[in-house]
């Protein structure tokens, strides 16, 4: 059996902004998004010789890379990432392709990490982590 | 392509190179039987940087300088002019918009071509071109 039609990373975007209305983060050149959920542990006598758990709290992060940019328009660049880490203010992030029919995450979180490295004979980059707070929607592009 | 394009021009251009190797100065390959001293140019890889937002703004090309004398004082004369009329020059030369280039190193090694010994330093620059 060959390999079923393998999802291009290129195509996949991250998009964020104050508003629910988001805009792809300029110069991204890598984007991961991981989630994670607590568990108690409900182990007793009647466990026999295995730890028992149960799921509790969901959550997540998505972190980011790009090449740094003052040139040109700078929407969603570094400036207005830093702003918003500053700031604290809980930001809309919108994970996916964009093609139609395609996986669709949105929600909301906090830039929690923003970091930028000039290297002495390479491009400036930054790279930044978001918390995820609330509800992850999972929908499909239309 | 563009990165040899420009290196050539800038060192054709160079009065200290001039007076050293007139303007033998060649891409890939010296002509059968040239006069010595002379340069070879050469680029070994070069690197673009695409983002999500497209296609890449600059270029980094690893450019090799190879300098060719009859001793090995003339062809260290001609690697110091070299470096001297490349590092950290910023410019645009023959269309080709440089925004830095950069010394990495250099070895040495002699050869012989036709019974002919020569001496070669061989230099290897960083070149970062705006597209």
């Amino acid at each position: 059996m060959a390999t079923v039609a393998p999802a291009y990373g290129k195509d996949s975007t991250l998009r964020i902004g104050a508003t629910s209305t988001t805009t792809v983060i300029t110069n991204l050149t890598s984007n991961g998004i991981s989630k994670n959920r607590d568990t108690r542990d409900v182990t007793s006598k009647l466990s026999g010789d295995w730890r028992e758990m149960r799921p509790t709290y969901k959550g997540g992060e998505i972190s980011f890379e790009g090449i740094y940019t003052e040139e040109g328009v700078s929407v969603n660049g570094y400036a207005d990432l830093d702003g918003w880490w500053s700031a604290g203010t809980e930001i809309f992030w919108e994970y996916g392709s964009g093609v139609s029919g395609s996986r669709k995450e949105s929600g909301k979180g906090y830039i929690t990490s923003l970091e930028r490295d000039d290297p002495q004979d390479g491009n400036t980059t930054f790279s930044g982590t978001i918390v995820i707070t609330g509800e992850i929607t999972v929908a499909s592009y239309t | 392509m563009s990165a040899e394009i420009a290196v050539i021009k800038m060192l054709i251009d160079s009065a200290e190179v001039g007076a050293i190797c007139q303007d033998r100065i060649y891409p890939l390959e010296a002509p059968q039987g040239e006069q010595l001293p002379y340069v070879i140019i050469e680029m070994s890889d070069n690197e673009t940087f695409d983002s999500k937002s497209g296609k890449g703004a600059v270029d980094h090309s690893n450019v090799s300088v190879f300098c060719y004398g009859r001793s090995f004082k003339e062809a260290n004369n001609l690697a110091q002019a070299c470096r001297n009329s490349l590092e950290h020059i910023s410019g645009t030369f023959n269309s080709v918009v440089v925004a830095d280039v950069r010394y990495r190193g250099e070895t040495s090694f002699n050869e012989e071509i036709e019974n002919v010994k020569m001496f070669v330093i061989d230099q290897d620059y960083l070149i970062r071109i705006k597209l």
